[in-house]
């Protein structure tokens, strides 16, 4: 009974796989958000304006890419 | 208030434009066609978190303390990667217990303890009026602002109670018109998208007519606020990263935390799968919302010199610079998201007051009684009092403090509840104790660290307090406990958090739950893992069905209506499978106490309405002790511990699920058997079979089977409609089905092919009516070449989506493979009698039909016999009737040949006997034997084969080809001259015998070399029809090929194209 085995180990697979997502995206979040107010010598408010955009738009990518992971997986016995 | 005239009439028309589109909304709702249900609407109204805090304070924020107003947005951004497991849960929860507010979360989770829910409420209530408050200010403000001849406070003595009474009638038109069995509210959770969807577009225009429009982009803000003398900010002001990391803790908390966001995110969510896109469209939004905040601070300071003021810069800039029509835009987006915050805000607290604080109370003291029938008035005079104490607040505080520190203040109160609620949901061994101590030291913690402080500097308490301390004791001071000094936020963070954290896992510790509760508990937490119950067994009856209802209905009558009271008894009772007349079991008494209980929460709430189920007797003391019982000779029986019977009762119950649809799916297949059998008919089973998978499988289903010509195609929907729209473009031949990706790839590979969604090339007519969420395309496949395809189609993503969904589509399309096949092979079967009993009659009456002159010639020899008279008759006359009895025997002789050579070829054993052979001579030689043949038929014959032609061939053969093709020549053109050549060609030699008769039609062309075909069309021809047949097989044998050109009217060409050797095979 392959089939029916690998049905019922995927959602363990998938769990693991959910929580490293998050915590990736929170600790590389929390890193970049922090890292212009503990650099030396410190950034320019511009530039750290600058920093965070970017960052929250790598972060917001992030989430978008872990919402598309979470989305249920159907089974496809082909590519199509 | 004439210059309020203006701005009135604005926001009134924009208010009465929400109405609309929430009514329409609600109408969209009842008519089933929901616009709140969908992850879009979902995202954006999780933006009411953006207030006019965000409108307005942000901007003053980061004039004064710079970047530290982005931690407001990516604190939520950060924890929105958490969502799908912490908000996931809080929506199931609400969903399987009917919860209306964080506080009611909070009891259901501890013990349904209406204790933890009215000091959730009390912190919820006291937390937040600051922050409703520096909504009311915020408007006043910006009303004073438009209207002009105003000033702040004093504006807010005239404007107070018009705004109070403004939003209390919008608080009531869109959140408490009613109570409602789920407390959602659709349209107001349209009316919310909305709203942040104009607050987004005007802030933009501001910030974007800021930052292009007086500068020359935001390099220009950035070197304009560089120069000196412009007061521009640090990047985090005089604040450290500990600041930083604190209000990022504080607004990831708040985020759901805050009433009306739990309201929004959790109460209002009709999908859980919404939460997935919220997690990444709402971040987004933020961000969007955030590009302009620091360029218009920066923009704005670099202008006016100072901060002051800087709360209502996005206003006062573009009203300054003469933008006037923008003004008012901001004015009114502003206004929008101070309003969208109050109403849901309000809502929500209003709603905990009468769920856990007056309902509560109306059970406890008799005097109070009445009040559980006047649930909705109560909640309006809460909001009423919400909306006055707020307003109250910003006349008493509102001018000393700026919205941000305002909105601080409401912050941490509210983070006061993420332990309780964090720890409940995550830790099972937190006790309602320990919950309770964490909310009461953090609640405590908070006044003092917060509050106080306030209190201090308005003169409502000593200022010395201050720096001091209390009773002089300095380490004890307000701002600085324990000698510990930062911002007044982070202080109070990290100061509530210590005592709450502390007194919930010490209080969890050393009263921790009892066994029974700590049991209900897990069962409560395991919502994400635990499948759904099936029904259970009713066991024997302990009560009627009618006194239970009775009893369910005064319960629920006591807070609402009559007539829904009664629906929601018959509901309940139908659930737990109640009949009518009938007896519930122990098990169904059991299950229809938590079906009120679950119902009655989503009025009034969980611990309210577990009070009012205990109080009406629904489940009496003897029948609650026959349900223990029950249970208890279950444990005793199985001699098993209540987690290890949970463990028994899911894996029963999983296996009971998985065995009831293995069971529909046999019982399915069963019926798709049982209909294929029903006929070998090839139309009736492609119409039934195509039929099959709808509804039980799929939505639409459409069969395409292979055929010379165009596909076979057959399409069912469950929408007649729709089907009747596809059926005259698909049954009507002609769709370029093979070109379609997923059929031909289904061919090609042999297995099912699935697209989510629907793959795409089908053709216009098809695309239109088929379901697009989903498709499997399915090979009919028995022994060699797929027969064709059976495509199916799903309008939700949730079709066909599990491996025994696709499994159950495989067998369907084997089992419709094989009765396809069945129906083909029968009709080819039928048509193969149907030839050889038309090929029998033809064949016996061609070869009695030389019998008869053979008999008459032997008749008249008999007789000249028998009389004597055999001498006298002239020897030509005697030769003349030796001749045509001799023609008569070669006839039946061709004849029987004929047949032994289909014999032969059917049964492949039919052999060349090649020799070195001059073609032309050949063909000579029969023409000349046939002559006399071609002149009784009135025709001429021409023969043009000049020069020997030499090869090997089986001469015998050939020249049977040759004769057959000028006997038929004779038969079918009679009177008509006839051409034979012989020439070389290419690699061989060509024979060709022309006509001139009558000619072929081209649709009869390629017919006429099957056998029997003639005989079967043409019923007045002599022979059998096989001689085209084996001049074909001969020739094919040689390695050759022969050619018929022909055109009605104008003869008939043979052509035989000969190798000068056949192949070693033949």
């Amino acid at each position: 009974m392959p089939v029916r085995r690998a049905a019922e180990e995927r959602p363990y697979v998938r769990w693991e796989r959910q929580r490293a997502w998050a915590a990736s995206i929170l600790t590389v979040g929390l890193l970049l958000f922090v890292w212009p107010f503990v650099r030396t010598p410190p950034l320019s408010t511009g530039l750290t304006f600058a920093h965070l955009l970017v960052a929250w738009v790598v972060v917001v990518a992030g989430l978008f890419a872990m919402s598309r992971a979470l989305r249920p997986r159907v089974p496809r016995r082909d590519d199509g | 208030m004439a210059e309020l005239a203006g701005p009135a009439a604005i926001v009134t028309a924009y208010m009465a434009l929400l109405v609309a589109v929430a009514a329409w909304a609600e109408r969209r709702e009842a008519a089933g066609r929901s616009v709140a249900a969908n992850r879009l609407v979902y995202s954006l109204s999780l933006a009411v978190y953006a207030t006019t805090w965000s409108f307005y304070g942000s901007v003053g924020f980061a004039a004064r303390h710079g970047l530290l107003f982005l931690s407001v947005y990516l604190g939520p951004t950060l924890c929105a990667a958490l969502w799908w497991w912490v908000l996931r849960k809080l929506v199931r929860l609400k969903e399987l217990h009917g919860v209306t507010s964080l506080a009611d979360l909070l009891a259901l989770r501890f013990g349904k303890s209406q204790a933890v829910a009215l000091v959730a409420t009390i912190v919820l209530v006291v937390g937040l009026v600051p922050y409703v408050a520096a909504q009311l200010k915020s408007m006043i403000v910006t009303l004073s602002v438009v209207a002009g001849g105003l000033a702040y406070p004093a504006a807010g003595a005239r404007l107070g109670a018009p705004l109070v009474a403004f939003m209390l009638l919008f608080t009531i038109v869109f959140g408490l018109r009613r109570v409602r069995p789920t407390e959602r509210h659709p349209g107001l959770v349209v009316a919310l998208a909305v709203e942040c969807v104009v607050k987004l577009v005007t802030f933009l225009a501001a910030g974007a007519f800021v930052v292009f429009g007086l500068f020359d982009g935001p390099l220009d803000v950035f070197r304009a606020a560089a120069a000196p003398g412009v007061p521009a900010p640090a990047p985090l002001g005089n604040h450290g990263v500990g600041t930083w990391l604190a209000h990022l803790l504080v607004s990831g908390a708040a985020v759901l935390l805050l009433p009306r966001q739990f309201h929004v995110a959790v109460v209002e969510n009709a999908d859980e799968g919404h939460i997935r896109t919220a997690q990444w469209l709402f971040p987004a939004y933020l961000l969007v919302l955030n590009l302009f905040v620091l360029p218009l601070a920066l923009g704005a300071l670099a202008l006016r010199g100072s901060p002051a003021g800087a709360d209502t810069f996005v206003l006062t800039v573009p009203l300054a610079a003469g933008a006037a029509a923008l003004s008012w835009a901001v004015f009114l987006g502003g206004f929008s998201a101070g309003t969208g915050m109050v109403i849901v805000e309000t809502t929500a607290l209003a709603t905990m007051i009468s769920n856990h604080l007056v309902v509560p109370a109306a059970g406890a003291f008799a005097p109070l009684a009445p009040l559980r029938r006047h649930v909705l008035p109560v909640r309006w005079v809460a909001a009423l009092l919400v909306l006055l104490a707020a307003f109250a607040y910003e006349r008493v505080f509102g001018a000393a403090y700026d919205l941000a520190s305002l909105g601080f203040i409401s912050f941490v109160a509210v983070l006061q509840l993420g332990p309780a609620l964090l720890g409940g949901v995550f830790w099972r061994g937190a006790s309602r104790a320990g919950a309770l101590a964490g909310l009461v030291a953090g609640f405590a913690t908070w006044v003092y660290t917060l509050v106080v402080p306030i209190l201090a500097r308005t003169g409502w308490l000593p200022a010395r307090l201050l720096v001091e301390g209390p009773f002089g004791i300095e380490p004890l001071v307000p701002e600085g406990l324990f000698d510990v000094h930062a911002d007044p936020v982070t202080h109070a963070v990290v100061w509530t958090l210590i005592a709450n954290v502390s007194a919930l896992v010490i209080g969890s510790l050393v009263w921790p739950a009892s066994p029974r509760e700590a049991a209900r508990v897990t069962r409560l937490l395991d919502v994400l893992e635990r499948p759904p119950a099936p029904p259970r067994d009713a066991g024997p009856g302990l009560a009627r069905v009618e006194d239970k209802r009775a009893v369910a209905e005064r319960v629920f009558g006591a807070y609402l209506p009559e007539r829904e009271a009664s629906a929601l008894a018959d509901a309940a009772l139908a659930r737990v499978g109640a009949r009518e007349g009938g007896a519930l079991g122990a098990a169904q008494l059991a299950e229809l106490q938590a079906e009120v209980e679950a119902t009655l929460a989503s009025a009034i709430g969980a611990a309210a309405a577990h009070a009012a189920v205990r109080r009406a007797h629904l489940v009496a003391p003897e029948e609650s002790r026959a349900v223990a019982l029950a249970y208890a000779d279950i444990l005793a029986e199985l001699n098993v511990p209540p987690e290890e019977l949970r463990r028994m009762i899911d894996y029963h119950r999983e296996r009971e699920r998985l065995l009831a649809r293995d069971a529909a799916n046999q019982r399915f297949l069963a019926g798709v058997s049982g209909l294929l059998a029903g006929s070998l008919d090839l139309e009736a089973t492609v119409r039934t079979a195509v039929r099959l998978p709808i509804p039980h499988l799929a939505d639409a289903a459409l069969l395409a089977l292979r055929s010379d010509s165009a596909p076979r195609t057959c399409l069912a929907h469950v929408d007649p409609a729709r089907e009747e729209e596809a059926r005259a473009a698909v049954e009507g031949g002609g769709l370029p089905l093979d070109g379609v990706p997923s059929i031909a790839r289904a061919f090609e590979s042999g297995r099912p092919v699935t697209s989510r969604p629907r793959g795409k090339g089908w053709p216009d007519p098809l695309a239109r009516v088929l379901p697009s969420a989903v498709e499997v395309t399915l090979p009919l496949v028995t022994v060699g070449e797929p027969l064709g395809a059976l495509s199916l189609f799903g309008v939700a993503e949730t079709r066909l989506s599990t491996p025994e969904e696709v499994a159950l589509a495989e067998e369907l399309a084997r089992r419709l493979a094989i009765a396809v096949e069945n129906a083909r092979l029968f009709a080819e079967a039928e048509q193969a009698v149907r030839a050889r009993d038309e090929f029998l009659a033809i064949a016996s009456h061609e070869l009695k039909t030389p019998l008869g002159p053979l008999r008459i010639r032997l008749q008249t020899l008999e007789r000249l016999v028998a009389t004597g008279r055999l001498g006298s008759v002239p020897p030509e006359t005697l030769m003349r009737i030796f001749g045509g009895a001799e023609g008569q025997v070669l006839r039946l002789d061709g004849l029987i040949n004929d047949l032994l050579d289909l014999t032969r070829i059917r049964a492949k054993r039919f052999r060349l006997d090649v020799a070195p052979m001059d073609l032309a001579a050949a063909v000579h030689d029969i023409v000349e034997q046939h002559r006399a043949e071609i002149l009784a038929g009135g025709c001429t014959v021409s023969l043009d084969a000049p020069a020997p032609l030499h090869g090997s061939w089986d001469r015998r053969r050939i020249e049977q080809v040759v004769a057959n093709l000028i006997t038929n020549a004779v038969k079918y053109a009679p009177g008509s001259p006839i051409e034979v050549r012989v020439a070389p060609s290419d690699d061989g030699a060509a024979i060709v015998v022309r006509d001139h008769g009558p000619g072929i039609p081209p649709e009869e062309q390629e017919r006429v070399f099957r056998p029997f075909e003639r005989a079967a069309e043409a019923r007045g021809a002599i022979g059998l029809g096989l001689g085209l047949y084996i001049v074909k097989q001969i020739v094919e044998a040689h390695g050759g090929t022969v050619r018929l050109e022909s055109a009605p009217g104008q003869g008939a060409t043979f052509t035989v194209q000969l190798p000068r050797a056949p192949p070693a095979q033949a």
